[in-house]
């Protein structure tokens, strides 16, 4: 150590412990005192402790710069974790800002289509609203139909009464008629054959006769109307008779009037046959529909009845070669004054005898119907008359019906 | 003798009627009266035929109350009776069949008049 002249401190240390300063305030060469040299030597001695203390603080230091490095080194590694921790919360927050992206497109979606949702709803409950309007029209509509269809059944009712009425009223008119006309009638009937018994005069005889043609004309209207008012009476009750109607048939035929020179009437009608029907209908009914076949039919027609019986009904029909019938014609043959040639007047046809026939099977419950080709082609008139069995059996039912009614009604 | 018919109907035409083809015959003598009310003073008078024809529609007193007066009569209700009728409802024609002898639809001929008469005469001649 070099102790310069001037203001040097020293520090003072005592047993090993640093005591305080000493400040050499003069140096001067070689001017040493004892006591100086004693104060340097005991320096000088002090020295090595020194170094030893400073050497001691300097592995401190060390020390502490090895742990100050160590924690440095801790540091690094604790900021590249950090660095890695921030890197890894940089890709989450990219990534979180990718998802917020996605998020809010998806967002933005959703608000679309909500907003479409609230529309469509605005939409539909305007439907809604529109729906349940027509729905009121729908039943307002609903409603007045059904007051409509009242009034129509209503107004059906009245009108069918009143057809009915207005029928019925036709039929008592016709009947009426034809009962004042027959008063009338009688003297014509009896006091022009007496003139004409009388007369010489070939041409008074010739009026006469168109007179008494005429007079017969009506007679016979008036006799078929009568008949027709008396099968639709409510009193009329038909007289059912078991009949052999091969027999009636021939019985019929040989008590009609014809020309047999000019036509020709052939029963196929089995002989084993059996109904039960009214006899004066049945004669009634057979000279209608066998006096039709003859009027329309040419010179040299054959006439044929034949019949089919089944367990129930016997089908007969009567076929005839004349001037057929259309189709509007089939339809309405058996309608009241029906005539299928108007222009014929010579045939004297009171336009009823169908009509007479209609009803005749009716009061047999039966059908009746006719069926042709056309014009030209001849006709074919069908009926139906009851069996044996089939009456039978119809008894037997009204028997047990009232068997039933006689019964004790807790039976019942 | 000649069989004495009584005609009773309110129509001339059909009096007369009869007794213009009844009388051409010359079997039958014809008294026409024109309505019931002149059959029963007839009667009254003791002006008795062998057979009635009545007709039913007659205005006052009509064929139905004639023949009930007839039948109720013990001095006249032998007399057979023919109801003339141009009604044709079994009401009419049951009334005709069961309380007189007979009875003839309108309109009819005189040939169908001279049948029912003949028969009705015939029979009644046969119960006396």
């Amino acid at each position: 150590m070099c102790l310069e002249n001037g203001n040097k401190k020293n520090t003072l240390i005592e047993d090993g412990k640093y005591s305080g300063l000493t400040q050499v305030i003069s140096f001067l060469k070689n001017i040493y005192l004892n006591k100086d040299k004693n104060m340097n030597e005991s320096l000088i001695n002090q020295i090595p402790d020194i170094i030893e203390k400073i050497e001691k603080q300097i592995e401190e230091m060390n020390n502490i710069n090895t742990s100050l490095s160590f924690a440095n080194a801790n540091s690094a590694e604790l900021v590249a974790e950090e660095e890695n921790r921030n890197k890894q919360l940089a890709i989450a927050n990219a990534n979180a800002a990718e998802l917020m992206a996605e998020i809010e497109l998806k967002n933005d979606k959703i608000q679309m289509l909500n907003d479409s949702l609230s529309k469509a709803n605005a939409e539909a409950s305007e439907l809604i609203v529109e729906i349940e309007l027509k729905k009121e029209e729908l039943e307002k509509a609903h409603e007045e139909l059904n007051i409509l269809n009242k009034h129509l059944e209503e107004k059906v009712q009245e009108r069918t009464a009143e057809i009915q009425h207005l029928l019925f009223e036709k039929d008592e008119f016709i009947n009426e008629l034809s009962h004042d006309l027959r008063t009338p009638l009688t003297p014509l009937i009896n006091l022009v054959p007496m003139l004409k018994k009388k007369e010489q005069d070939p041409k008074q005889l010739e009026l006469l006769e168109i007179i008494i043609n005429n007079v017969d004309r009506i007679h016979r209207v008036v006799k078929k109307t009568v008949k027709i008012a008396t099968i639709n009476a409510p009193s009329f009750q038909i007289n059912k008779e078991k009949t052999n109607l091969a027999n009636k048939i021939n019985n019929i035929i040989s008590n009609l009037e014809y020309d047999n020179q000019k036509y020709q009437i052939i029963n196929n009608v089995a002989n084993n046959i059996q109904t039960l029907a009214d006899g004066e209908l049945l004669t009634e009914l057979f000279i209608n529909l066998v006096d039709n076949a003859i009027k329309y039919s040419p010179d040299g027609g054959i006439i044929k009845i034949n019949a089919i019986p089944n367990n129930k009904k016997i089908q007969v029909s009567i076929i005839d070669p004349g001037i057929g019938l259309s189709k509007k014609e089939l339809s309405c043959v058996f309608d009241d004054f029906y005539k299928a040639d108007w222009s014929r007047h010579d045939l004297c046809s009171s336009g009823l005898g169908l009509t007479i026939c209609k009803k005749i099977i009716e009061k047999h419950d039966g059908k009746i119907w006719a069926e042709s080709q056309g014009h030209g082609k001849g006709s074919t008139f069908y009926f139906t008359l009851p069996t044996i069995s089939d009456e039978e059996n119809l008894i037997k039912s009204k028997k047990i019906d009232q068997i039933i009614n006689n019964m004790n009604p807790k039976i019942r | 003798m000649n069989k004495k018919i009584m005609v009773v109907d309110d129509d001339i035409a059909l009096t007369k009627t009869i007794k213009f083809t009844l009388e051409d015959s010359k079997e039958y003598n014809i008294i026409s009266v024109n309505s019931g009310f002149e059959c029963l003073q007839k009667l009254r008078n003791n002006e008795i035929p062998d057979l009635i024809l009545l007709d039913i529609m007659m205005p006052e007193i009509n064929g139905w109350q004639v023949l009930e007066k007839i039948k109720e009569n013990n001095d006249w209700k032998d007399i057979p009776i023919i109801i003339l009728t141009a009604r044709t409802d079994n009401l009419a024609k049951n009334a005709g069949k069961f309380l007189a002898e007979d009875y003839i639809e309108k309109p009819y001929t005189n040939e169908m008049l001279k049948e029912h008469i003949k028969k009705v005469l015939d029979r009644n001649l046969s119960v006396e």
